[in-house]
């Protein structure tokens, strides 16, 4: 199975978050800022990748860190499907950790992320730094 | 085009005479057209250039709630224009500075049923503590839905960080269209 890795630039207005997901290891780390005009295209071959990778690898560790300095509404919502599906992977008999990295100052981050993880039933390490 | 539709007299008076009952207020920005993200990028580099608070928080919240009202505009506004093969909905973003706060206002038409979304949403989250909006944006992002976009969470963002009442105004143009106006307040 292929490593999914996205480095972006970033140039422009909306921000897409890089990726980094290593098959090999089941080490992924997303990280960066997440504002876009259409978050669902982006997250679907997020989660498409991370799904592929639950069917071919499902004895390996998948170690998801998530480093977002910030996100928006439209992000959020995909965000969430992405914590659902790391749970259903759990569920199903997958090792999961699930680290989130956030700015110990920012509190509003802090909040967005403790509305995410409210009610998934997997460990969401948060982590401030 | 033809060149007398950009230079419209009519609506510069109509500016101008805006801007003289209104003279004594500080507008830091006021933008007017399609929000793509040519403009966007101007737009923002505009706001950071701007205002002239100095706190990093306070210039972030500004900045964050600036991307949900554009998004809102860009997805939700009937006027929409075709840039780069994708239809971009259009509308209005004006920064106003007083002497304790920033005002946001953001102008767009709207769908009848969104702007009766909006206004029952709008009733509904200004009864709402700090704690309850958090309740109700846990909600809305479990939600499914169709829409591309942000499931109308948006509104919700914007009262949290804001910490103020948002204001919500509906009129019909001449034209028969609703128009939908949010305003909300950003301390200093």
């Amino acid at each position: 199975m292929e490593n999914l890795i996205k480095v972006q630039k970033n140039e422009g207005f909306f921000k897409y978050p890089n990726v980094n997901f290593d098959a090999t290891s089941g080490d992924c780390e997303l990280s960066g800022e997440s504002f876009m005009e259409d978050s669902k295209i982006y997250y679907t071959e997020i989660i498409s990748w991370l799904h592929e990778f639950h069917e071919t690898e499902k004895s390996k560790t998948l170690t998801f860190n998530i480093k977002l300095s910030y996100f928006n509404t439209s992000s959020s919502k995909m965000l969430y499907e992405l914590l659902k599906v790391l749970q259903d992977f759990s569920d199903d008999g997958q090792d999961v950790v699930i680290n989130w990295h956030y700015d110990s100052s920012d509190s509003e981050l802090e909040d967005d992320i403790a509305d995410l993880c409210f009610d998934v039933s997997i460990d969401v390490n948060q982590i401030p730094e | 085009m033809d060149e007398n539709k950009i230079v419209s007299t009519n609506q510069s008076i109509r500016e101008i005479q805006e801007f003289e009952e209104n003279k004594e207020q500080k507008v830091l920005f006021s933008y007017l057209g399609a929000f793509d993200e040519e403009h966007l990028i101007i737009i923002s580099n505009y706001i950071e250039f701007a205002q002239t608070v100095k706190r990093t928080t306070q210039r972030t919240n500004l900045f964050k709630i600036f991307v949900e009202m554009s998004q809102n505009i860009s997805q939700n506004s009937t006027l929409k224009k075709e840039i780069g093969g994708r239809n971009t909905g259009c509308g209005k973003i004006t920064i106003i500075e007083f002497d304790s706060y920033f005002k946001m206002i953001s102008c767009n038409p709207a769908t009848d049923n969104d702007v009766q979304t909006i206004k029952e949403r709008s009733i509904q989250m200004n009864s709402l503590n700090k704690e309850e909006l958090r309740g109700l944006k846990r909600a809305r992002i479990r939600e499914k839905t169709n829409k591309a976009g942000n499931g109308n969470i948006g509104l919700i963002k914007i009262a949290i960080i804001s910490e103020n009442k948002i204001e919500v105004k509906t009129e019909r143009g001449n034209n028969n269209k609703n128009y939908v106006t949010i305003s909300v307040k950003i301390n200093k």
